[in-house]
């Protein structure tokens, strides 16, 4: 007999794993209660890259006078429209997600989707009717929403979460993001650039202090906010935020968080029009009702998985951001995952392993990463070697204007391995890609640098890096 | 091309940066030499007036349109005012390195730490160039 396969959230991970799961020849249902595509489609990366690139197309515009251009107006943003465009390209791929479910043999069910028992998912519909699902495997997607601050609870009006922010259809004057990380910087960059005027307040030594990403790169991210006139208030801590209908007043001070207690920030008190609070994600696991099969988590909520995803009750997994606090909350884990969850639910052993999961930051310069940087190499007990180079060196970024960047590439000083790269600069988040690969498939600094790459392409700084470690650079 | 300057009434670092002292405050900016080497400036990062630094700290930065370089505080102090005129026009460090093109005024922690900077000819002979 066929078996029945329940996957609960239509995310990234979830309606891929439906897609696999139905093609791997499961009868197989999609619970969703919002719109098919997620965080990811709906209030996270595509979204947030359709207004950031009209901040951008902005940004290029008002720069034009560098390009030999002449405007004869000032030009400005509407949001209204850059909302209405959003909209349309959001539907648009809901719509190729929704057929893609029907082609795949998915029937989906537009509710919300609870355990009822270790064999059975309840789901409220619409239209408040229960409807029962029976299943031998379950895979939980669910995802997480915006984490809010213990005391400063977001309103929607003055006090924003990163959802409020995607569907803002006027521009603030000024905004405080609360929170230096990737939507944070992201935020940052992208509000500055649509000519909003903005203030970052981080509690760590650094923005962007997160596993993977090391200080020279946060340093030059810091830096290109100075450029930017982005201010940027590293070691501070929120201690409260007045919010009326004439603006928001920050209080912050210094942070118990930082390592240098010296240079903590000092008191003071910002004033913005709309304060964002971005200080990470909590697991939407909340209303599942997963004790009713057993299924464990942990104290921050999110769901315990072995490195099989499965979770503690048989034939339950759990993928995605909701599967763990510490592996990559990234849409492209969750795809990753709904691969070996729906292997796992068909009877294999498959191990997730999250060492080559590439990071993307859609800031200006973009960061990208992969692997280990070389104090993780170093940690783990390889003796690894990092050389660097900056963007400015190579013709094409000279061409394109956006000087601000750095490559690192690490590599086993005995083998030439590459372990991991990162990039800070033009177009970084598209040549992690490259870097990724060569992580994945053990490649080796000689034959990086043995791969021809076209010119004058930004591309080249893998190649130029690779050379530099062989003592060969030609323009470093 | 003109002759690098390095007037004799400033005191150096060996990472190129000159000081200036009057009173209780000392001015600091980079040397002819500096500039020369860096090229053509497009940005010059400076800190606030409140931030105290170390001997050997990061202040700031500068980048040219090939290079980018850290300047490091030759001694502790706390930053009394910066230039404001760098921000829109970094080659003013280019042009008059000693003048326009100052970065950072500072209180030094110590004003005897002025005998731990180098004399012109230290410098020079540093950088090779006595």
């Amino acid at each position: 007999m066929t078996q029945k396969l329940v996957v609960i959230g239509g995310g990234p991970g979830g309606y891929a794993a439906a897609v696999k799961a139905s093609r791997a020849g499961f009868d197989t249902t999609l619970v969703e209660e919002a719109q098919l595509g997620g965080t990811c489609l709906n209030r996270g990366c595509i979204p947030s890259k359709i207004i950031r690139q009209s901040a951008q197309l902005l940004g290029q515009i008002k720069a034009a006078n560098a390009f030999g251009i002449t405007l004869d107006a000032t030009p400005g943003l509407d949001m209204a429209r850059v909302q209405k465009r959003k909209e349309t390209i959001l539907n648009a791929q809901r719509t190729g997600v929704s057929k893609l479910m029907a082609h795949s043999n998915v029937r989906v069910v537009q509710g919300r989707g609870r355990l009822h028992s270790s064999q059975q998912v309840e789901v409220v519909l619409e239209d408040g009717e229960l409807e029962y699902l029976d299943f031998d495997r379950l895979i939980l997607a669910c995802g997480t929403v915006p984490a809010a601050l213990p005391d400063i609870p977001f309103d929607g009006e003055r006090i924003l979460s990163s959802d409020h922010v995607l569907e803002l259809d006027r521009l603030p004057a000024s905004v405080v993001i609360i929170g230096g990380g990737v939507i944070g910087c992201e935020f940052a960059f992208m509000l500055n650039e649509a000519g909003v005027k903005v203030t970052v307040v981080e509690a760590l030594d650094r923005v962007l202090s997160i596993p993977g990403f090391d200080a020279p790169g946060s340093r030059l991210m810091e830096r290109a906010m100075k450029k930017a006139k982005i201010k940027c208030l590293t070691r501070a801590l929120v201690t409260e935020v007045d919010a009326d209908d004439s603006g928001c007043r920050i209080t912050i001070g210094p942070s118990p968080f930082c390592r240098d207690q010296k240079k903590a920030a000092r008191e003071q008190v910002l004033e913005a029009e709309k304060t964002i609070v971005v200080v990470g994600r909590t697991p939407a696991t909340r209303g599942l009702a997963l004790d009713r099969a057993g299924v464990e988590t942990d104290h921050r909520g999110f769901i315990v998985t072995d490195d099989h995803l499965a979770t503690s009750t048989p034939g339950i997994f759990a993928i995605g951001d909701v599967g763990g606090f510490g592996k990559p909350m990234l849409a492209h884990t969750a795809v990753y995952d709904a691969r070996i969850a729906v292997a796992n639910a068909a009877g294999e052993q498959r191990q997730a392993n999250y060492d080559t999961v590439p990071s993307a930051v859609f800031t200006s310069p973009e960061a990208a990463w992969v692997g280990l940087s070389q104090e993780e190499a170093e940690a783990a007990g390889i003796q690894a070697v990092s050389d660097t180079l900056l963007f400015r060196t190579m013709g094409k970024v000279q061409v394109l204007g956006e000087l601000d960047g750095e490559a690192r590439i690490t590599s086993d000083a005995v083998t030439g391995r590459i372990l991991g790269v990162q990039l800070v600069g033009a177009h970084a988040t598209e040549l992690i890609a490259e870097a990724g690969l060569a992580v994945q498939n053990h490649l080796t600094i000689d034959q990086l640098a043995d791969t021809i790459h076209a010119h004058p392409t930004v591309s080249e700084i893998m190649v130029e890096t690779a050379w530099k470690t062989q003592k060969q650079a030609l323009h470093a | 091309m003109a002759e690098l300057q390095f007037p004799q009434d400033l005191s150096y670092s060996a990472e190129h940066e000159w000081i200036a002292h009057s009173d209780g405050t000392w001015t600091m900016g980079i040397t002819d030499y500096a500039q020369d080497q860096l090229g053509d400036l497009v940005f010059v990062e400076l800190p606030e007036a409140g931030d105290t630094f170390a001997k050997g700290d990061v202040f700031g930065s500068v980048e040219s349109v090939k290079s980018v370089s850290e300047l490091y505080c030759p001694v502790d102090c706390e930053v009394v005012e910066v230039n404001p005129a760098l921000e829109d026009d970094p080659n003013l460090v280019n042009t008059d390195p000693y003048g326009k093109g100052w970065m950072i005024k500072v209180t030094p922690a110590n004003v005897g730490d002025k005998e731990i900077l180098l004399s012109r000819e230290d410098y020079l002979t540093g950088v090779g160039l006595a």
